[in-house]
């Protein structure tokens, strides 16, 4: 009787087992996404003088260069609500739009205004959010901008990045000995740049602090490499390095009190960090080959780039101790590595294997995979917005140098508009106040 | 002591004066010897301080030569007049002895000293000995050192190569085995079709020669009938064999299709996870998709159910539902799909 039952048992576990095999799910792990249309109607404006900015225009490209989503024309919208209650679902589901946002602008008195937006479900048929920002004439950027953010976190769930700042270098070449170069910083998208510095000769490697009130750079102007720190606020001026030789490649510690750099005092490049309070340095790096380009994981750990297995690669080193490990194995050339502030993406300058020409990729640090972004052939000095989810690099197009805005889901790309003919060694702030 | 002394004036023959002489002497010396180290301490035991000692040695060679030349002398009065042979005789023994004492003690002071010599260059010998093992220890330990951190060095690269090498070969044999799995699915499939071209082809030969024979002969209509109840036999047989690998095929068509429609949300993140129950007509029409395990996102799930709806039907099902009903009954009338996105940048 037992074993009858034990048999019995086993048919019916082989029965089971047949019938999961046969029931086993299919699995689908790749999908042909296309960006979110959304409909950004111009905004209401009750004011007297016309606005100086379109804002509703700025919102849409602003979503636009996320990759994510995929503003409708103006010219195929059935009607222009400014009011959440004003939408109606059927105008925006025949032209294909699934998600609506409206505005109103008021002027408050003087150069005082305030906005009033919403974000509208087509598919839902209601309001998602309905919000008000106030400011002055000369904000309208920054309010479109914030409303860029609020509408990105409604939507994607991903904290918007559309209000940072972006420093870069522009050259301006007169005549064969007589170039200016300045120390540009602007909003993300090249609009309302600023000159921080101003020199004969070149000005590398600019970087924001984390706290966004300091730049460290690399400055030639008493014709060899000196880092300096710069207070944005004050214009405060501090010469941190100037050792004999080499010193480049400055990179904040994410908690702002150190700084990593390039060093060439002991023979060869290798990587150091400073004490910025104390001045205090100590060596990271110690090989024969070049270590460079040192750009923070966490505060413990420094990622660079060193061409000590052959060519160069990049490499892992945390300051407590232990050896490098290496980060990068697809292509035999990854160099300038900067990471996403979650630090799960890692942006660099790649070379595919027998390809000559060096492009930008990513690479998910978890799953370790590897995507070239770009399709551009001489790309340099990537950086990331804060939030991982757009990346400017620096490339060459007739000649001069540009700066190109790319979602890092590679859909979303332009170049940076800008006065200047020759742009260079982009980077990212970070989040702003 | 004494009775010796007085027995020498007895036996005056000359020959023996100097033996007895002799004998005096070492025994006045023996005990002077042991006088001075007992109670006179102007000899400090040598100590192995070479200096020290060649000082002592260098004061006492002067004194050494007069005192021969006294004793020469000494020698010479010995035939003078008996009477002050003794008190001479036992002067120049005394000094004699004094002089053995000293010479004595020039000896040990200079044994000493050679001795404190030896010891010393034997300690600068040993310590220069030391020193170099300890140099040669440091030299080997760094070495070793170096040998070891090269070594781990190596390791370490070889093990980051190795690594590398290992990820290379895996992602060379998954492709290669993606690509036997992909020839052997579109092997399979081939087969099928031809095997399927091959049998209508003899069906309706065979359908033919049926007819030709019916319209010949009716009393062959039993044969007929034999042959078609064979024909069934097989086809199921041939179902069978090659259901497993049709299936696999079958699951593609449908992950391709699917796969086509998927338009995630922006909230979608890679390792998100929905499950949907697809429900099909054997002509291949979806006719319903349902969640079955939520994601937790209500977009994401949305984006499947979508996927699956806007798919609408799948062509290639029919022919499979036709060909072997049973098969598609136990897999694909109703079905779950796993959503599990890799491809994002979040």
């Amino acid at each position: 009787m037992k074993r009858f039952s034990q048999v019995l048992l086993g048919l019916v576990a082989l029965c089971v087992c047949q019938l999961l095999l046969a029931q086993e799910a299919i699995e689908i792990t790749k999908g042909t996404d296309k960006a979110t249309p959304i409909a950004v109607v111009p905004f209401g404006w009750q004011g007297s003088a016309p606005l100086s900015e379109d804002m509703a225009q700025i919102v849409g490209n602003d979503l636009r260069n996320s990759g994510m989503f995929a503003p409708l024309e103006r010219n195929n919208m059935l009607s222009y609500p400014v009011r959440g209650e004003e939408i109606n679902a059927r105008d925006w589901r025949m032209i294909g739009a699934d998600y609506v946002v409206v505005g109103q602008v008021n002027s408050t008195g003087g150069e005082n205004l305030d906005l009033t937006y919403s974000l509208y479900s087509v598919a839902r048929e209601e309001v998602l959010l309905s919000r008000s920002i106030s400011g002055t004439r000369t904000q309208l950027r920054d309010i479109a901008h914030h409303l860029s953010d609020e509408v990105f976190k409604e939507l994607t769930g991903i904290q918007g990045a559309f209000g940072t700042k972006i420093l870069y270098v522009a050259a301006e070449r007169f005549s064969v000995d007589n170039t200016r170069y300045t120390l540009q910083r602007s909003d993300y998208d090249g609009a309302r740049a600023v000159t921080l510095l101003q020199s004969r000769e070149p000005i590398l490697s600019p970087s924001y602090s984390p706290d966004g009130e300091r730049i460290a750079y690399v400055s030639f102007e008493s014709r060899r490499p000196e880092i300096y720190v710069h207070y944005i606020r004050t214009g405060r001026r501090e010469r941190v390095s100037s050792f004999e030789g080499l010193n480049g490649a400055p990179a904040w510690s994410p908690d702002g009190n150190r700084l990593a750099f390039v060093l060439s005092r002991d023979g060869n490049p290798e990587i150091y960090v400073m004490e910025l309070a104390s001045k205090q340095l100590r060596r990271v790096t110690n090989h024969f080959s070049i270590d460079t380009e040192p750009f923070w994981m966490d505060n413990n750990t420094i990622v660079f780039t060193s061409d000590r297995g052959g060519r160069p690669q990049i490499y892992k080193q945390s300051l407590g101790s232990g050896s490098p490990e290496r980060l990068t194995f697809v292509g035999n050339y990854n160099a300038n590595a900067k990471l996403s502030v979650d630090g799960r993406t890692m942006v660099m300058v790649h070379r595919q294997e027998g390809y000559r020409n060096f492009q930008i990729a990513t690479q998910d640090l978890e799953r370790g995979n590897l995507r070239v972004l770009t399709e551009t052939s001489l790309d340099e000095s990537p950086t990331v917005s804060p939030n991982g989810a757009m990346l400017i690099y620096a490339t060459r197009q007739q000649g001069r140098g540009v700066l190109m805005l790319v979602s890092t889901n590679g859909r979303a790309r332009s170049e940076i508009p800008t006065q200047f003919t020759d742009l260079r060694v982009p980077s990212w702030s970070p989040y702003l106040p | 002591m004494s009775t010796r002394y007085q027995y020498r004036p007895a036996a005056s023959e000359r020959y023996s004066s100097p033996l007895l002489k002799a004998v005096g002497l070492h025994l006045l010396v023996a005990i002077l010897l042991f006088a001075s180290f007992s109670s006179a301490p102007e000899f400090e035991p040598a100590k192995p301080i070479v200096q020290a000692t060649l000082v002592q040695l260098d004061s006492m060679s002067p004194s050494t030569t007069p005192t021969d030349q006294k004793i020469a002398g000494e020698a010479q009065q010995s035939r003078s007049p008996r009477a002050d042979e003794e008190a001479l005789e036992k002067q120049r023994e005394q000094q004699q002895a004094a002089e053995a004492a000293r010479a004595e003690q020039a000896e040990q002071a200079r044994q000493a000293q050679a001795e404190a010599q030896r010891k010393a260059a034997e300690a600068e010998r040993q310590a220069e000995a030391e020193a170099e093992q300890k140099a040669a220890d440091a030299a080997a330990a760094a070495e070793r050192r170096q040998a070891e951190e090269a070594r781990k060095a190596a390791e370490a690269q070889a093990a980051r190569e190795r690594a590398a090498a290992e990820a290379e070969r895996k992602k060379a044999e998954e492709e290669a085995r993606r690509k036997a799995q992909e020839e052997a699915r579109r092997k399979a499939a081939e087969e099928a079709e031809r095997k399927a071209a091959q049998e209508a082809e003899r069906r309706r030969e065979q359908e033919r020669v049926a007819r030709e024979q019916r319209e010949r002969e009716a009393a062959k209509a039993s044969a007929l009938n034999e042959l078609l109840g064979e024909e069934t036999e097989f086809q199921q047989a041939q179902a069978d064999r090659i259901g497993d690998q049709v299936a696999a095929s079958y699951d593609d068509v449908i992950r391709r299709y699917v796969s086509q429609q998927w338009r995630r949300p922006p909230t979608a993140r890679n390792g998100m996870v929905v499950e949907v129950r697809l429900s099909m007509l054997p002509t291949g029409q979806i006719t319903d998709a349902v969640v079955i395990r939520s994601s937790g996102d209500p977009g994401f799930d949305q984006s499947a159910v979508q996927a699956v709806k806007n798919v609408g039907r799948i062509p290639e099902m029919q022919q499979l539902s036709s060909e072997n009903p049973a098969e598609f009954n136990r897999l694909y009338r109703q079905r779950n799909l796993r959503f599990r996105p890799e491809d994002l940048s979040f």
